[in-house]
């Protein structure tokens, strides 16, 4: 741990601090939206997205080195696969109800076999491992604008539409009674979650997202009795397993993402054992 | 000059994908009426109280509550959902989950007004759980849910109260208390309750509509059964049944 400590003081070592920095800056982002995502239970919706990212990025890749399009970063790739699949996959749900999962699975593989395609006639070598698993290392000083910038994109909608949003997502049909815009406010939810799960590729990859997104958040219903202390203790979750996980990670020299899920894992595991335990001690004999 | 009826149903027929759920529903209920739905599962009572929310469109036959299309007149409506529709370990306090009756269509995220809170306390008070404000949903009894669903309703200050199935997963204590608050709501708005329970019909509505597929009004009447005394004990009024709704007529908890 204290070499984690020292090497972060290392002016050498600034990739460390960016990556602690993405990862404290988007854990607020996760905690607020993976509350909602909790709370509405929509956690697979936000698995398809994260596998359309990587059709955003193939696409970025290839135009930037094959066409030469230099401006098409691969994070802008990724938010607009991410927000395009999500507003798909809203439209359906909102018009089509029954086929919902069908487009839900379809643009899950398909968004990964574009992305796959598309790097594959990229010139020079992509190593998609990078995308698909995440490496919080790689995120530089440019990137950090970009993330400040999505991050404050995400908690300001999330913060601002609180109420209609918890509305919607404790009774969406009473919510719609009252003369709420439930479609609005459900592809407003859909976009955060975009939004989110392009953070989140950085910090722990595609494949993982899903987990980062709910664990702090399912922690921290165990906890909370109402929707902001839900966010702000699984904010705080969030912080905790991505800066452990990364430290654990520098220690121990492992690949950051797949620590920081199995940190989270395990805390969510013995979180719900021990509520388990306790609700087996206090039912009545 | 007649009141406008609260609801007014004129041979209403609907149909989920081709099957048909009601069939030509003639109705209407004043503005101070106490109304009570029963019918078998499965025979259209949901689907008419969904009818006159607007959720759901007619095949046939017009809907007009107070006089207006269904979604013009919704918030004048206040609506009690079946209790299994809700995640109970939603993480939500009790005077959120009223605030909600509060929502609007003009209002674009923000706050509750100070008039919004006061009306969601009011609510509370008259469903009797003033002072369960701050208590979080899911530390709440069956019942004590049921009435801060109820409180929602009264949020809106509705003129018409819609309940579906308020009686389900609770106590006869909290379904005694329920029937107090809905003599005395009554006073002020119509009430059309949906229900299994035939011993909550007898005691407190005028009305009985039964509804399996096609609908039919009775009121009730004096007589006191003693076979239902027998069933459901306590002071019970009889149904008035002078027709046969389908071959095997009427059964109760059939």
């Amino acid at each position: 741990m204290l070499d984690f400590i020292t090497a972060l003081r290392d002016p050498g070592a600034s990739f460390l601090r960016c990556a602690l920095g993405a990862g404290l800056l988007a854990s607020v982002a996760f905690g607020i939206v993976g509350t909602y995502v909790v709370a509405r239970r929509i956690s697979y919706i936000a698995g398809a997205i994260s596998h359309c990212c990587l059709g955003g990025i193939g696409v970025a890749l290839y135009l930037q080195k094959a066409a030469g399009i230099a401006w098409f970063h691969p994070l802008l790739g990724a938010v607009l696969a991410a927000v395009v699949s999500a507003l798909i996959i809203g439209w359906v749900s909102l018009r089509a109800r029954q086929r919902e999962d069908t487009v839900i699975g379809a643009l899950w593989a398909i968004g990964m076999a574009v992305g796959l395609l598309f790097l594959a006639r990229t010139p020079g070598y992509v190593d998609p491992m990078s995308y698909l698993f995440g490496n919080i290392l790689l995120i530089g000083r440019g990137d950090l604008w970009i993330v400040l910038g999505l991050d404050a994109l995400a908690v300001g909608l999330g913060v601002v539409f609180y109420h209609p949003l918890m509305a919607v997502c404790f009774d969406e049909e009473f919510a719609r009674l009252r003369g709420l815009r439930v479609e609005l406010y459900y592809l407003l939810l859909l976009t955060l979650t975009a939004l989110t799960v392009v953070l989140l590729v950085n910090v722990v990859g595609i494949v993982m997202v899903i987990a980062l997104l709910t664990l702090p958040a399912a922690v921290a219903g165990r906890f909370a009795r109402q929707l902001w202390q839900m966010m702000a203790l699984s904010v705080i979750f969030c912080a905790v397993f991505t800066a452990g996980g990364l430290a654990v990670s520098y220690q121990t020299d492992l690949p950051t993402g797949p620590v920081i899920i199995v940190f989270a894992g395990a805390v969510y595991l013995a979180s719900t054992l021990g509520g388990c335990w306790r609700g087996c001690r206090a039912r009545p004999k | 000059m007649a009141e406008t009826p609260a609801i007014e149903l004129q041979n209403v027929t609907f149909a989920y994908n081709g099957a048909p759920a009601l069939e030509d529903a003639t109705l209407s209920i004043g503005g101070r009426e106490s109304v009570c739905v029963v019918g078998p599962n499965g025979g259209g009572k949901t689907t008419l109280l969904k009818l006159v929310l607007g959720l759901l469109k007619p095949v046939h036959g017009s809907v007009r509550v107070f006089g207006l299309p269904p979604e013009r007149a919704r918030a004048r409506i206040g609506y009690l959902p079946q209790y299994s529709s809700f995640d109970p370990q939603f993480p939500v306090t009790v005077q959120d989950v009223v605030l909600m009756g509060r929502l609007g269509g003009a209002r674009w995220g923000g706050r509750y007004s100070a008039a919004d809170q006061n009306a969601a306390g009011r609510a509370l008070e008259e469903v009797g759980l003033s002072g369960f404000g701050a208590r979080a949903l899911t530390d709440l009894s069956g019942g004590q849910r049921q009435r801060v669903l109820i409180a929602r309703a009264l949020a809106c200050d509705p003129h018409l109260l819609l309940l579906d199935e308020p009686t389900a997963n609770v106590d006869v204590a909290a379904e005694e208390r329920l029937f107090e608050t809905l003599a005395q709501l009554n006073s002020r708005m119509a009430i059309v309750m949906v229900t299994h329970d035939l011993g909550f019909v007898a005691r407190f509505f005028q009305r009985v509509v039964c509804v399996n597929r096609r609908l039919v009004a009775h009121p009730t009447s004096e007589i006191t059964g003693e076979i239902i005394r027998d069933i459901y004990g306590g002071d019970l009024r009889m149904i008035r049944h002078d027709h046969i709704c389908s071959d095997q007529g009427h059964r109760i908890n059939a």
